[in-house]
């Protein structure tokens, strides 16, 4: 009855079936299945697959963004039951998009992905100064800066994240990732980060398996 | 060299072409001149005539863009910042350092009402084509100058008007929203086309959709079928019955997966194919021979690393296969900051030479965008 119900939430989240998702998640809590298990193997699992499936370009953008709203309507649901479970994110990252970059479809992609990996994602939005990463990382504890641009003429200012984080003394306690359009790994290297990915569903692949 | 329409369809089209033509398809990114001036470039070179490229003029027929919009308003404008309400009412901002695109914040349809409150804007009105305009066109085309019409992307409009995000989610769950905003367009696209090609042939229809990133298209082939193929057959049949030859597609990174697609849809010409994006033109004129043609294809960060890489670049995009036909080669965008002026003559030299053409010291000046 468990893993039947768990099934279909996670069949259901790869539909981007929110109005399903807002029906089977009480239903399961009313079964009795604890609500880390109904995140993790309902929840997750469907938007683990929906990252799989994007990656191998299976799937795309809209795909994942209704898979991505159907989650969070799930989650919302299953926060009060976390919260009291003492359930924790598996680890906090600080995201955004560089100094006089605009765009954010990336990121956000990001963000949903790393979030289907049990990850807590402190979204700075766009522009972001370097000084607001390292703050922001400070602030939240966060183990994970992920810097995006797409811009070949901000992708620049990735350095000046790793060179800031080192002035500030917490290059040795975050992992700096990077990813965007103009970026390669041998970019990374270059600017320093620990961390490239070429799309949205590694970045968080990538992300989860810091924390492993 | 500049190159007349004729030329420039029979190339495209394999129809026993001289040779490819070499060309830079976008021009220097910003910031570039200052970085070339300090290495010595001569006037002729920043504006890139010194390079004799070869080039089609080009002329745009009718108007199928969004007409009777609002005034634009300027709420800041700085050295380095310029914030603004925009044409779709949209508050638009730019960093000038980096940017040259204002990017919206805010999107003026997120619901039917709100579409058709703007929907006049995309309606059909005669202001959109003249017989003076044709006349002038026809004229134009006499003399070897490219006439070409533009219809809005179907992708790209639906961001444009909602977002990116919104409109993506609105395929699935506004669908109905999506159809009436391309129908609407399609409608006048329709109108207008017919009222040309009763005129003239025109050479080339031209869409630009802007709508991969590296990894791959943000829709799939299954919402292109459905929903882009449909409006851009619609524009594509009647200038085809009419006698053009061309339609062709301007979207960066990997559309890959949607080519078969956009193929139904009456595309035969994909630019500028980006390498950065999984782009290789080889790869694709063995997959689809003469079914496609391409502009662009080189990789722009190529010319920012050493000359032998750049050397085996040009090699391989200009070997034989590739060179009969259907294919104007050059760079997949803007030439990007930090690339030597000593490696983009470099790259310049060394393509001539593959191609068999002369050193562009001894051509005369030369240069047009082919960004269209």
């Amino acid at each position: 009855m468990a893993n039947e119900i768990l099934t279909e939430i996670s069949e259901k989240i790869q539909k981007g079936k929110t109005k399903d998702i807002k029906a089977l998640v009480p239903k399961a809590l009313e079964a009795g299945i604890p609500a880390a298990e109904i995140l993790n193997e309902g929840l997750l699992d469907g938007m683990n697959i929906i990252g799989i499936k994007f990656k191998n370009n299976e799937v795309f953008v809209p795909e994942v963004l209704i898979a991505a709203r159907a989650m969070k309507a799930g989650t919302d649901i299953l926060k009060p039951y976390l919260v009291s479970d003492q359930v924790s994110a598996k680890g906090k990252v600080v995201l955004g998009t560089v100094r006089g970059d605009f765009h954010d479809i990336g990121k956000n992609l990001v963000k949903m992905m790393m979030e289907g990996h049990g990850l807590e994602v402190i979204d700075l939005g766009v522009d972001v100064e370097p000084a607001a990463f390292v703050k922001a990382a400070k602030e939240n504890g966060a183990d994970v800066i992920a810097c995006s641009a797409l811009l070949t003429t901000t992708m620049a200012e990735m350095k000046n994240v790793v060179d800031l984080c080192k002035e500030e003394g917490i290059r040795d306690q975050v992992k700096i990732m990077i990813g965007g359009a103009p970026i390669t790994e041998a970019y990374k290297l270059e600017v320093g980060a620990d961390v490239y990915t070429s799309d949205a569903a590694s970045a968080a692949e990538a992300a989860a398996a810091l924390f492993a | 060299m500049k190159w007349t329409n004729k030329q420039y369809v029979d190339l495209m089209t394999y129809n026993h072409p001289e040779r490819p033509m070499f060309s830079e398809l976008f021009g220097p990114i910003i910031g570039l001149a200052d970085e070339w001036r300090s290495q010595g470039a001569t006037d002729d070179m920043l504006a890139m005539k010194a390079f004799a490229f070869d080039y089609v003029p080009y002329y745009n027929l009718g108007n199928l863009d969004a007409i009777h919009r609002p005034k634009e308003i300027v709420l800041e404008n700085t050295d380095v910042r310029y914030v603004g309400i925009d044409h779709f009412g949209r508050k638009v901002r730019m960093d000038k350092r980096t940017s040259t695109i204002p990017l919206p914040e805010t999107f003026p349809v997120e619901t039917m009402d709100d579409w058709i409150k703007i929907k006049h804007m995309f309606a059909y009105d005669p202001c959109r084509i003249s017989e003076d305009e044709i006349t002038k066109a026809k004229l134009l085309q006499d003399q070897g100058v490219l006439i070409k019409s533009e219809i809005l992307g179907g992708f790209d409009i639906l961001r444009e008007l909602m977002g990116e995000e919104n409109c993506c989610i609105a395929f699935y769950e506004d669908p109905e929203l999506v159809e009436d905003i391309l129908h609407t367009i399609s409608e006048t696209n329709i109108k207008v086309l017919s009222q040309i090609s009763e005129k003239i042939t025109i050479d080339q229809l031209s869409v630009h959709e802007d709508m991969a990133g590296k990894t791959a298209p943000m829709i799939g082939p299954n919402l292109v079928s459905e929903f882009i193929v449909p409006y851009y057959l619609q524009s594509w049949e009647i200038v085809k019955n009419a006698g053009t030859k061309l339609f062709c597609q301007d979207s960066d990174g990997n559309m890959n997966p949607v080519i078969d697609a956009f193929i139904q849809g009456g595309i035969n010409i994909f630019y500028p194919c980006e390498p950065a994006g999984g782009m290789d033109i080889v790869a694709l004129r063995k997959k689809y021979g003469h079914r496609i043609a391409f502009r662009g294809g080189i990789d722009k960060h190529i010319i920012r690393r050493t000359k032998e890489e750049i050397k085996r670049e040009l090699l391989y995009k200009m070997q034989p296969c590739m060179t009969e036909g259907g294919i104007v080669f050059g760079l997949d965008h803007r030439i990007p900051n930090g690339t030597s002026l000593e490696n983009y003559i470099y790259y310049i030299r060394t393509a001539r030479e593959i191609l068999g053409l002369p050193p562009f010291e001894e051509c005369a000046p030369s240069w047009g965008r082919m960004a269209f």
